[in-house]
């Protein structure tokens, strides 16, 4: 593991973390000691071969699943000594997550499915819908405020994934394969967007991918295979 | 975007779901409503009946100990005149009170010169008695062909008797029947007394022995010159008990002990009428809640098990496990109010439809036919309201419940 650069602040810290599925009596290890550390405002993608554990990493990242042991920190506190309620209330203001199937809220349109995500804090409503608005407009969407997913393409629902979780401004974006329900070209537009969210906002990315054009163009790839962190470069 | 507008718009996501949902909630307040009206409908006649036509009024007032051992010594428990005077005084002072009428009642044979029967008679006084007889219960003022007896050119010998009574002894008004009975200090007596009407007591425990006769007549049978009961009627019978106790109080401080009875307490087949409906009418609303209950927790898992995806990315972006619930119980409740919104005009036009087709019955316990009408009464649509609500609230909050507590990624990889 290299060294990142001085100037970054310790955003997560994974010590020794393991993940061990059970599925019926069979114990399935998905992780296996994991050691990481993730900067501030870094882009990062995470490669690996099917099953090798991505999904399970990340949902980890993005505290919507805890491990079997380890130590997982965000800005130094141990989030295992959190409430269910605490947590949730941390993840909705430090983490944004893009799933790799949208999963927007088909009633509600692309503006009320980004407001959502302020409105859980219990933001007002008119405030919540003028930034929601706002971050439509810079991901490219302001034509389609009160589009439902069902009237969007998948790189329009990707955007107001993204939209939706970039809205609560949290310090770092998680995404599993993002891409992957895209085609090619919608697909390095996508990425396109994050790389330039990342630069404009130095919102911290870490998403994984198959996708190897992707994993070419991105400069911090980790690795990870049958539940090992290979290398990072 | 609040929990309400959400929570709709899912709801019409399973239009026909949630229709079948709304609908059984508003099909069991529709049930619950025209039960709870026919029964509010007899219960309200058969207070009629005892309050107006057996003539017990709304209070009764008597010497303690009078129900008790009244009938062994009647001499005893008669207010004197000077009592009966003072009692009268007080009661009549009370702002809440109608009427104040006194009261006697004899026991004895009746006979039309060939055969006889038992008969008990109330003995009223006309000019108060018709009164008593326009008493409103309910919005009604009168019972249909209740009968009293006439102001002027009064003969204090005529008698109105019950109408099975009436039929037993084949006696028409008019004609002359002889009562036996006899004094406070069980002297034998008898009197020929005139017919001048005969009328349906309303029950059939009554109706074959009652007789109305006038109130100067008894005393001089029973050899009184006071009484033995005060019939009051109030401006407003909500107060009942209330007033009940003032004047129980105010005649203390005049020095009679009294006991005081309200109508239902003395009318028993109004009684175990109301007792009777009031059990099939509880065990039917439990029924029909669960049935309620059922439907929605049946809805509601459903719902719960197509959207634990759609759950699973709320929570992850921020929802917390009360939030989901809450919103859930908010989708139940809408359903819920709906339904019983939705049923209140469906009742009002069944009610509607019944006074047009004007059916009537004769109600268990009773022997007069009352209309086969609704009478709606709005405190007890509210409770069925709010029990329907609480119920939809309650079945989402039990199925709710368990998926917000899902682990998140279990959620989120189903479907
Ligand atoms: N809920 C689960 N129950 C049991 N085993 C699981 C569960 N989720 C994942 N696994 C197992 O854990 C291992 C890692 O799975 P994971 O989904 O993290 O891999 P992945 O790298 O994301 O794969 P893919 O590229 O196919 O998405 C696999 O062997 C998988 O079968
Ligand atoms: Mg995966």
């Amino acid at each position: 593991m290299i060294q990142e650069v001085i100037s970054a602040t310790k955003l997560i810290d994974f010590e020794g973390v393991s993940k061990t599925y059970q599925l019926g009596n069979q114990r399935i290890p998905a992780l296996k000691g994991i050691d990481l550390t993730i900067e501030s405002g870094d882009f990062i993608a995470i490669a690996g071969p099917s099953g090798s554990g991505k999904s399970t990493l990340l949902n980890l990242l993005a505290l919507i699943d805890t491990p079997t042991s380890g130590d997982i920190r965000y800005n130094n506190i141990d989030v295992s000594t959190l409430s269910d309620d605490e947590r949730t209330r941390y993840r909705n203001k430090e983490i944004g997550i893009v799933f790799q199937n949208y999963n927007l809220i088909p009633v509600l349109d692309a503006l009320e499915n980004v407001a959502f995500a302020l409105q859980v804090q219990g933001v007002p409503t008119k405030e919540c819908l003028k930034r929601a608005e706002k971050i439509l407009r810079e991901v490219g969407l302001g034509t389609h405020l009160h589009h439902r997913p069902a009237n969007l393409s998948g790189g329009q629902k990707q955007r107001v994934a993204i939209a939706r979780a970039l809205v609560t401004n949290p310090s770092v974006v998680i995404a599993d394969e993002p891409t992957a329900a895209l085609d090619s070209k919608t697909g390095m537009e996508i990425l396109e967007l994050m790389k330039e969210l990342n630069y404009t906002k130095n919102t911290t990315f870490i998403f994984s991918t198959h996708d190897n054009r992707i994993i070419d163009s991105v400069h911090h790839v980790v690795y990870i295979e049958d539940g090992f962190l290979m290398n990072r470069y | 975007m609040n929990y309400l507008q959400f929570a709709y718009r899912n709801i019409l996501r399973h239009r026909r779901r949630s229709f079948v949902t709304i609908m059984t909630v508003c099909l069991g307040f529709v049930a619950l409503g025209v039960l709870g009206g026919f029964l509010n409908n007899i219960f309200s006649r058969l207070k009629g009946q005892a309050v107006v036509a057996e003539r017990f009024g709304h209070l009764t007032f008597a010497k303690k100990g009078f129900y008790q051992n009244g009938k062994l010594e009647p001499e005893k428990y008669l207010w004197n005149a000077k009592e009966l005077e003072t009692l009268l005084a007080v009661v009549r002072q009370n702002i809440d009170v109608e009427l104040a009428t006194p009261r006697l009642r004899m026991f004895g044979v009746t006979s039309n010169g060939k055969a006889s029967t038992i008969f008990v008679t109330e003995a009223i006084v006309p000019e108060d008695d018709q009164k008593l007889i326009k008493t409103n219960v309910d919005g009604r003022s009168g019972i249909e062909g209740m009968v009293t007896f006439g102001a002027r050119n009064r003969d204090n010998s005529s008698v109105i008797v019950g109408s099975e009574l009436a039929s037993m002894l084949k006696i028409k008004k008019g004609q002359n029947v002889t009562l036996l009975t006899s004094t406070k200090d069980g002297v034998a007596n008898a009197v020929d007394v005139k017919i001048s009407g005969d009328y349906n007591t309303g029950n059939p425990a009554t109706n074959d022995k009652f007789i109305l006769s006038d109130f100067s007549l008894a005393q001089n049978l029973y050899d009184t010159d006071g009484a033995e009961r005060v019939i009051v009627t109030l401006k407003n019978p909500e107060n009942i008990e209330i007033v009940k106790a003032q004047l129980i109080e105010e005649l203390a401080d005049a020095g009679l002990q009294v006991e005081a009875k309200t109508w239902d307490e003395l009318s028993p087949s109004y009684k175990k009428v109301t007792t009777l409906f009031g059990i099939i009418f509880r065990v039917l609303t439990i029924i029909i809640s669960v049935i309620v209950l059922l439907t929605v927790l049946n809805t509601m898992q459903m719902v719960v098990s197509e959207r634990t995806k759609e759950i699973g990315t709320m929570r992850a972006i921020g929802m917390l496990r009360g939030q989901v619930i809450k919103l859930f119980c908010v989708e139940g409740l809408i359903m819920g109010v709906l339904g019983c919104l939705l049923a209140i005009p469906i009742l009002f036009a069944i009610a509607g439809l019944l006074q047009v087709m004007g059916i009537s019955f004769v109600p268990p316990v009773a022997s007069v036919a009352v209309p086969l009408v609704m009478m709606f009464k709005i405190k007890n649509l509210l409770l069925v309201f709010a029990l329907f609500s609480v119920v939809a609230i309650v079945s989402s909050f039990l199925v709710s419940r368990k998926i917000a507590a899902q682990q998140i990624v279990d959620s989120l990889s189903r479907g």
